[in-house]
C-alpha cells in the first residue's frame, strides 16, 4: 500500500502549491471579468453599444485561454472541469451572447454567427444564441440553417412573438428565392427556344 | 501603433498589421477602434509575448490563409525552413508558444507549433515518449500540456 501511495505524495507538494496558486490567479481573473462583463451590460441596456463591446472585449481578455488544446480544436477531453473554470466558461459564453447582440444592432452579420458559435459551445442551450443566430443566418442568405433554429426555438416555446417574427421574414425571403429560380429557368427555356435546331 | 501589455506588466508596440495577425486582437480593432490605451493580455508574458511579435512581424504580409484541405499525409506535419529555427525553443517556451497562439487566435502559428511537437512524437514509442516530455503520470497537474501532447499524437499519427 504505502508503495503505491508514496511515489504520488512525493512529488505532490511543489505541484499542488504551483497548481493552487494557478487556480487563485484564476479567481482573480474570473471577478475582473465578471465585473468587466457587468460594465458592458450597464452600457449596453444605456443603448452605448461601443461602450458595450469594449468592456465585453476585455473581459474575454481575462476569460479566455484556460480551455486546453484539445477542447480549443473542437476536441473532446476527459480533464475534469474545475468549478472555477466552468464558471469562467459560462461568463465567457455570456460575453460573446451579449457580443453578438451587439453586432446585430451594428448588422455585422458574419461576426454576429461566429460570436454566437462561440456562445453555443460554452452553452448549447443558450436561447438568446440560438435566436440571434438565425436571424443573422436569415440576413447573410442561410435559409435552411435559420429554419432549423427558428424550428427548434418554436418547439420549445410556441408562443415566442419574436420567433414568429424572424419565421415570417424568413417565409418572404423563400419567395423571393423561388421566384429568383422561376426567372433563371424561364429565362433558360427562352434562350433554348431561340436558338435553332441543328 | 498598438500597445501590448503582457502579464507581467511589459509594454510592446507593433504596428497595426503585426498585431492584427491575432483574430481576438483584429475584432477588437475592428468593433471599437484604436485608443491609446494598452490593450491587457493577462495570459501571456512579456517573454513568449515577445516570440509571438516576433513571429507576426516575419509573417505580417501572409495572406489570410483559406481553410485548405491537405490531401497529401505528409505536409500535415511539413514546417518552412524559418519557421523550424523560430521552434527550436526549449520544451516549456514551445508549449507556451501554442497556449499562447491558441489564446490570441492565431492560427497559422498554432499549426505550426502542434506540428513541431507532431515531429517529436514521430517514430516514438509510447514510453519514449513519456520520456521525451516527462510526463511522470496521468495526475500531474499539468493538464493543459498534455492535452497539447495528444491532440500532436494524432496528428502525429495521421501523418505517417
Amino acid at each position: 500500500m504505502r508503495s503505491l501511495v508514496w511515489p504520488v505524495c512525493r512529488g505532490a507538494p511543489a505541484a499542488y502549491c504551483a497548481y493552487n496558486k494557478q487556480l487563485m490567479d484564476l479567481q482573480a481573473k474570473l471577478d475582473k471579468g465578471t465585473e468587466l462583463k457587468n460594465t458592458g451590460n450597464k452600457a449596453f441596456t444605456s443603448n452605448d453599444v461601443k461602450g458595450a463591446l469594449t468592456n465585453y472585449h476585455q473581459a474575454i481578455f481575462y476569460l479566455k485561454g484556460t480551455e486546453n488544446i484539445q477542447q480549443a480544436m473542437g476536441g473532446v477531453s476527459n480533464e475534469q472541469e474545475d468549478p472555477v473554470k466552468s464558471q469562467m466558461k459560462q461568463v465567457l459564453g455570456t460575453c460573446y451572447s451579449n457580443m453578438a447582440a451587439c453586432l446585430l444592432k451594428e448588422e455585422k452579420w458574419p461576426r454576429v454567427i461566429d460570436y454566437c458559435k462561440k456562445a453555443l459551445e460554452a452553452d448549447p442551450k443558450n436561447k438568446k444564441a440560438h435566436f440571434r443566430i438565425a436571424q443573422a443566418y436569415i440576413r447573410t442568405g442561410k435559409l435552411d440553417l435559420a429554419r432549423e433554429e427558428l424550428q427548434d426555438l418554436l418547439r420549445s416555446d410556441p408562443d415566442d412573438a419574436g420567433v414568429k417574427r424572424e419565421l415570417t421574414l424568413l417565409k418572404e425571403k423563400d419567395k423571393i428565392e423561388t421566384s429568383k429560380e422561376k426567372k433563371i429557368y424561364k429565362n433558360m427555356f427562352e434562350r433554348m427556344a431561340k436558338q435553332p435546331d441543328n | 501603433m498598438v500597445q501590448l501589455l503582457s502579464s507581467d506588466n511589459e509594454t510592446f508596440t507593433v504596428d497595426k498589421q503585426v498585431a492584427e495577425r491575432s483574430i481576438l486582437i483584429k475584432n477588437m480593432l475592428e468593433d471599437v477602434g484604436e485608443s491609446d490605451a494598452p490593450i491587457p493580455l493577462p495570459n501571456v508574458t512579456a517573454k513568449i509575448l515577445k516570440k509571438v511579435i516576433d513571429w507576426c512581424e516575419h509573417h505580417r504580409g501572409d495572406p489570410v490563409s483559406q481553410q485548405e484541405e491537405i490531401n497529401d499525409r505528409k505536409r500535415l506535419t511539413e514546417i518552412d525552413e524559418w519557421d523550424q529555427k523560430f521552434m527550436e525553443v526549449d520544451q516549456e517556451t514551445l508549449f507556451e508558444i501554442i497556449l499562447a497562439a491558441n489564446y490570441l487566435d492565431i492560427k497559422p502559428l498554432l499549426d505550426i507549433g502542434c506540428k513541431t511537437v507532431a515531429n517529436m512524437i514521430k517514430g516514438k514509442s509510447p514510453e519514449e515518449i513519456r520520456r521525451t516530455f516527462n510526463i511522470v503520470n496521468d495526475f500531474t497537474p499539468e493538464v493543459r500540456q498534455f492535452g497539447i501532447i495528444s491532440h500532436c499524437y494524432f496528428l502525429a499519427m495521421l501523418s505517417t
